[in-house]
C-alpha cells in the first residue's frame, strides 16, 4: 500500500519540514472534518492553494495529502448525512449502516496512521508514495510547473 | 493510466471487501435485530396515541361495521403477504371522510368515509393506501420530519400528554409529502391488483371527492389533505392499466349493504358503540 524510496533530488531541510507539515495539517483537517466534512474540504483547498508555488518535493507531498483526503471527504460526507437522515426521519439504523460506519472508521484510522508515518518519513527526507494516490500525484504534479 | 486505474480498482475492491465483510459479520451476529428498539418506540407511541383516541373519540365495535372491513384487510394482506396480525383496525364515529395510520400499525377509519364510499373496491383502495404508508414506514418518517426524534422520545417516555395529542392530531389531519403519497398510491394499486380488486374504483372515488371539494371540503379530511387529487386519480388509472387482472368481489352484497345502511343510519342509533 505504501512505497518508500529516495526522491530524485535531495530535498533541503526547509522542504522536508514543509512537506512533512502538509501531512500534519491534513491530520488537523481530518479531525476537524470528521463531524463536518465541509471543514475538511475548505482546509484542504486553502492548503493546496498556499503551496502551489513551493519546491517540487513540497508540492508533490501536498498533492498526495490532498488527494488522499478527497476520498475520505466523500466517505465521511456520506456517513454524516446518512446519520443525520436517520434522526431526521426517525428511522432505526440497519446492519448495512453500521457496516458502512465501521468501514469508514477503519479507513479514517488507516489514513490517520499512514499520515503520521508519512509525515515522519517525509521529515527525514524519505519519499513515501501511497498506492493509487502516489500514482495519481505522479501523473498530475509535474516538476516543471 | 492503466496503473492508476488498476490501483484505483484495488482501493475500491478493498473498501467494498471490508464493507461487505463487516456487513456479513453484523448480519450473522444479529446486529439487524436492533430493529426491536424501533418497534419499542413505535409500540409506545402507538399505545399513547390510541389512549388519546379512546379518551376523545367514540369507537365502533359493531361486527356489522367491523367485519366487512376486517375481511377487506384480510384479503389485501393475504394476497400481498403482509402480516395481518400486526395491523390493528379501528372504526371511529366521526362524520369526517377520513382514514389514517399511526405508529405500531394502527389503521383508523372514520364512519364518514364509510358513508361516502360507494363500493367495496373504493374502500379497499383507501385501506390499501393506508397499509402502503405503514409498509413503507411513512408514519415514522413523517413524525420524525415534522416533530423530530427527540420530541418523539420525550412523548414515548410519557413526557407530555399534550405533545402526544398534538402529534396525533397532526397525523390525522395533515398529508404526507407528495412523494410519499404517490409512492403509497402506486403500492396501493399493486396491492389491489394482487387482491383482484379494481383500482379504478379507488381512482374514481378520489376523483368524485375532488369534484365535490368546494362544498364539502371542511368535512373531507382524507381528500383535502392529499394534494393533487385529480392528477393522482389519473396516475392510479395509468398504473393500473399495466396489468390485466380479472376482478373478483370480496364481500357478499348483503354484507356491504348492511354496513352502508348502518353507517348511513349512525345518528338514529343503529350502531352500537364502545366508550
Amino acid at each position: 500500500m505504501i512505497k518508500v524510496s529516495r526522491f530524485f533530488y535531495e530535498p533541503s531541510e526547509h522542504e522536508r519540514e514543509r512537506a512533512s507539515n502538509s501531512y500534519v495539517m491534513s491530520l488537523v483537517a481530518i479531525v476537524a472534518g470528521l463531524p463536518m466534512p465541509i471543514v475538511n474540504l475548505i482546509a484542504t483547498f486553502f492548503f493546496f492553494m498556499a503551496n502551489r508555488r513551493s519546491p517540487y518535493f513540497v508540492r508533490w507531498h501536498c498533492r498526495q495529502a490532498l488527494y488522499s483526503q478527497m476520498s475520505l471527504l466523500v466517505m465521511n460526507t456520506v456517513a454524516v448525512w446518512w446519520t443525520i437522515s436517520l434522526f431526521y426521519y426517525a428511522t432505526m439504523p440497519t446492519a448495512f449502516y453500521f457496516a458502512y460506519i465501521t468501514t469508514v472508521v477503519i479507513y479514517n484510522i488507516a489514513e490517520f496512521v499512514a499520515t503520521i508515518y508519512t509525515a515522519i518519513q517525509t521529515r527525514k527526507g524519505i519519499h513515501v508514495e501511497w498506492l493509487f494516490y502516489g500514482t495519481l500525484t505522479n501523473q498530475t504534479c509535474k516538476d516543471h510547473e | 493510466m492503466n496503473k492508476l486505474l488498476k490501483e484505483g480498482l484495488i482501493i475500491l475492491a478493498v473498501f467494498f471487501g471490508i464493507l461487505m465483510g463487516i456487513y456479513g459479520i453484523y448480519r450473522y451476529s444479529g446486529v439487524e435485530e436492533m430493529a426491536p428498539e424501533a418497534s419499542e418506540l413505535e409500540t409506545k407511541l402507538g399505545e399513547l396515541f390510541w389512549e388519546s383516541i379512546q379518551e376523545t373519540e367514540t369507537i365502533i365495535d359493531d361486527p356489522e361495521i367491523t367485519n366487512p372491513i376486517d375481511t377487506l384487510v384480510d384479503k389485501i394482506c393475504k394476497k400481498n403477504k403482509i402480516n395481518r396480525q400486526k395491523i390493528k383496525v379501528h372504526v371511529i364515529d366521526n362524520s369526517q371522510v377520513n382514514a389514517f395510520t399511526f405508529p405500531d400499525n394502527y389503521l383508523v377509519i372514520y364512519t364518514g368515509l364509510l358513508e361516502k364510499v360507494e363500493n367495496e373496491a373504493a374502500l379497499a383502495g383507501v385501506i390499501s393506501h393506508e397499509i402502503a404508508h405503514m409498509e413503507l414506514n411513512h408514519v415514522m418518517k413523517k413524525l420524525g420530519k415534522e416533530i423530530g426524534l427527540a420530541v418523539l422520545l420525550t412523548i414515548s417516555s410519557g413526557g407530555s400528554a399534550d405533545m402526544a395529542k398534538e402529534a396525533m392530531r397532526m397525523l390525522a389531519s395533515s398529508a404526507y409529502d407528495r412523494g410519499m403519497e404517490r409512492e403509497a398510491d402506486q403500492k396501493a394499486v399493486d396491492y389491489l391488483l394482487k387482491a383482484k380488486i379494481n383500482p379504478n374504483e379507488f381512482a374514481d372515488f378520489m376523483y368524485q371527492l375532488s369534484l365535490n371539494e368546494p362544498d364539502i371540503v371542511k368535512n373531507l379530511s382524507w381528500i383535502s389533505t392529499h394534494p393533487e387529487t385529480e392528477q393522482r386519480s389519473k396516475d392510479i388509472i395509468e398504473h393500473a392499466k399495466k396489468k390485466k387482472v380479472e376482478f373478483e368481489p370480496v364481500l357478499h352484497p348483503d354484507t356491504w349493504n348492511k354496513m352502508k345502511e348502518w353507517s348511513g343510519n349512525e345518528e338514529s342509533g343503529g350502531i352500537s358503540i364502545q366508550d
